[in-house]
């Protein structure tokens, strides 16, 4: 067990040396001196030259990277240019937000997935089978941002149900959090319940025909629990597994879901931040998802671990 | 627990006296496969009674219909599988249109099945022991400890070393043969009257197999249960049975007890399938073989289904449905044949070339 997430581990390095890497070399690439950018209206040029001294400017590009590298393993990710605050402590900000949108979503998406799949399984070549499908299909084709632009026509605008956009902690008022969250989150959950509806009638449908679900029928156990122990519980692990990766991309952030219904999660972070060429923030960013979604990997090889007993042999 | 105490356990391992009780009554049954728009007549008329303590081995090639006729004694029938007629009865009970959950009570409780594959007829994702004590405590009002001493104990007349380490093992720590012990001791945890054995030996080794037939031989004994061994092996037969029933293309084409039908085989397919069986002091170049093959099920010949192959054959037999008639000088012998008593002594081979 430890073994293996030891190895685990030091399969992720090399990818997450490669992503520091690539996020380094994004102020590499860009146009302009950041010296001058960081100076601003200043023109002296022994301030700039102060500049240069102080942010490592001057040293060959491998040394700026250790710099860069060391500072960020510290939690340094430098300094927002637009509003000066420490990139680390915005992501700090946002992580909450974009964490329960994930965390609404990805239930929104178990339940609907997992139940829709289960029924058009057990009930392939029906009517219900049929639905299910054709709700999956949609799922997964509409876009996210037309959904969500027309739930708010729907919802908020003609009925009034719902605020159309906006962010309430859910420390100040649960309730409301609840209901500026929910819209998203079925924007985001729908799309991912379709995938994991399709992954999990494909893999209940080949345990179903499996001998042990025979030989659970025959020791006279009810279909109840012959499917949903016996078969259930093995066509699960591909899409338990699915869930954690999908789950890593949610956390990434939801960028045109988030712009649409101006939550103040990742997504608007990153967007925010392109269009401002606030560059220290893209590149926090950028190398905290990288980070994240490595571990969701992590998690996902050992939720698959850890749900086959034949791989712990 | 009442039922387990009465279990008689022979302690000379002898056979128990075989008493007349019918455990199995199976009659005429019929059943097609539906596809498309016409059903596939995949049995006809099939029938065959078991007495309890007794094994009837039901033999044929595959395809013949031999583990259809157990799994629709199991009632584990695909979805496509519809019964045309006949009976079949579990201690006087009828179990065809028997409702669902009555069905249940019935599987693992008071019939049993061991199935071919015991690589796969374990479920990966729990231990041995969770699958026994489940079996277990289906049909008995057992607190999870007692219901796991019992498994313990099944284990052990299973023959399984270090029984109690095993219930914490999952199946892939087991081997081929570990496993179908497991199966059978889960089988016969409840104490069935009938216990159906699907091919228990075709996926294990040779040497693995013998030990697996002696198993089921002795519990047998230990129990009186019933068996119904279903294979493709005249050596599992010669080796297990006390009757045999002789399946062709979904048709029981001859019966008798294994002695009577190694010794005075007569229908000319159950002749054809003794003369294919390797001898070790004949020194044959080729095995003999039945020339042809089984004709699928939408072209069935109208009379006796082996007509096609026979070298006997004539026009009746491709016409008329040859019925299970006795043979001449014994009760338990019988054969669907119209060219029945086949006098001729003769190598299948002499007679077909």
């Amino acid at each position: 067990m430890l073994g293996f997430i030891v190895r685990r581990l030091l399969i992720a390095l090399p990818t997450l040396f490669l992503i520091t890497l690539m996020v380094f070399s994004l102020q590499l690439l860009l146009p302009g001196d950041p010296a001058l950018a960081l100076a601003g209206e200043e023109r002296d040029p022994a301030v700039i030259e102060a500049i240069r001294e102080q942010y490592h400017l001057n040293d060959p590009i491998p040394v700026q990277y250790a710099h860069w590298l060391i500072a960020a393993l510290h939690g340094d990710l430098g300094i927002s240019l637009r509003n000066r605050e420490p990139v680390t402590s915005l992501i700090v900000d946002k992580l909450p937000v974009t964490l329960e949108l994930a965390i609404l979503a990805m239930l929104i998406a178990l339940v609907i997935g997992i139940a829709a799949g289960l029924v058009s399984a057990i009930k392939k070549g029906s009517r219900w089978d049929f639905g299910a499908n054709v709700v999956a299909l949609s799922g997964i084709s509409v876009p996210n941002f037309w959904l969500g632009i027309m739930l708010i026509l729907l919802i908020s605008v003609r009925w009034g149900w719902l605020p159309a956009s906006g962010y309430t902690s859910p420390l100040d008022s649960l309730a409301q959090n609840l209901e500026m969250m929910i819209m998203p989150a079925v924007v985001l959950g729908t799309a991912i319940a379709g995938v994991m509806m399709r992954h999990t009638r494909s893999a209940m449908i080949s345990a179903i025909h499996a001998d042990y679900v025979r030989t659970a029928r025959a020791k006279g156990l009810s279909e109840r629990v012959v499917m949903l122990k016996h078969a259930l519980r093995n066509a699960l692990v591909p899409v338990v597994t699915m869930g954690t990766l999908q789950f890593g991309e949610l956390l990434s952030g939801a960028v045109l879901t988030e712009q649409v219904f101006t939550i103040p999660g990742f997504g608007k972070l990153i967007v925010d931040a392109v269009f401002n060429r606030d560059y220290a923030v893209v590149q926090g960013v950028v190398l905290f998802t990288g980070t994240v979604y490595i571990l969701m990997n992590l998690l996902a090889d050992l939720l698959y671990y850890l749900l086959n007993p034949r791989l712990r042999a | 627990m009442s039922r387990l105490a009465t279990i008689p356990v022979s302690e000379t391992g002898a056979k128990a006296s075989p008493d007349q009780h019918c455990v199995l009554r199976v009659d005429d049954l019929s059943l097609g496969f539906r596809a498309d728009t016409e059903v596939l007549s995949i049995l006809d008329g099939v029938s065959f009674e078991l007495n309890a303590g007794r094994t009837l081995c039901l033999v044929g090639e595959s395809g013949c219909g031999k583990s259809v006729t157990s799994l629709s004694i199991m009632g584990l029938l695909a979805d496509n599988a519809e019964i045309l007629g006949g009976s079949i009865r579990l201690d006087g009970r009828e179990l065809l249109g028997l409702e669902r959950r009555s069905l249940e009570r019935l599987r693992g409780d008071a019939m049993a099945m061991v199935f071919q594959e015991p690589m796969t007829s374990l479920n990966p994702a729990f231990t041995i022991g969770d699958q026994m004590i489940e079996a277990i405590r289906c049909h008995r009002d057992l607190n999870a400890d007692k219901a796991r001493q019992h498994a313990v104990e099944m284990l052990i007349r299973a023959r399984i070393p270090a029984a109690e380490e095993r219930l914490n093992e999952y199946p892939h720590q087991l081997s081929g043969g570990m496993r179908q012990r497991v199966m059978i001791a889960m089988a016969l945890a409840n104490d069935p009257q009938l216990l159906i054995a699907d091919e228990p030996t075709t996926a294990l080794d040779v040497t693995i197999q013998a030990q697996i037939l002696e198993l089921i031989r002795r519990l047998q004994c230990d129990t009186g249960t019933a068996v119904l061994m279903i294979t493709h092996d005249l050596g599992v037969v010669a080796e297990t049975g006390d009757d045999v029933a002789v399946m062709y293309a979904g048709r029981i084409i001859e019966k008798a007890s294994v002695v009577e039908l190694f010794d005075d085989p007569q229908h000319p397919y159950t002749i054809g399938l003794l003369s294919s069986i390797p001898r070790l002091d004949g020194n044959l170049e080729r095995l003999p073989v039945i020339p042809g093959a089984v004709p699928t099920p939408n072209e069935m010949p109208s009379g006796c289904r082996f007509s096609t192959r026979c070298p006997f054959a004539d026009e009746r037999c491709l016409e008329q449905v040859p019925p299970l008639g006795e043979v001449a000088g014994s009760e338990t012998h019988a054969v669907a044949c119209w060219k029945a008593p086949l006098e001729h002594q003769l190598a299948y081979q002499e007679v077909g070339a």
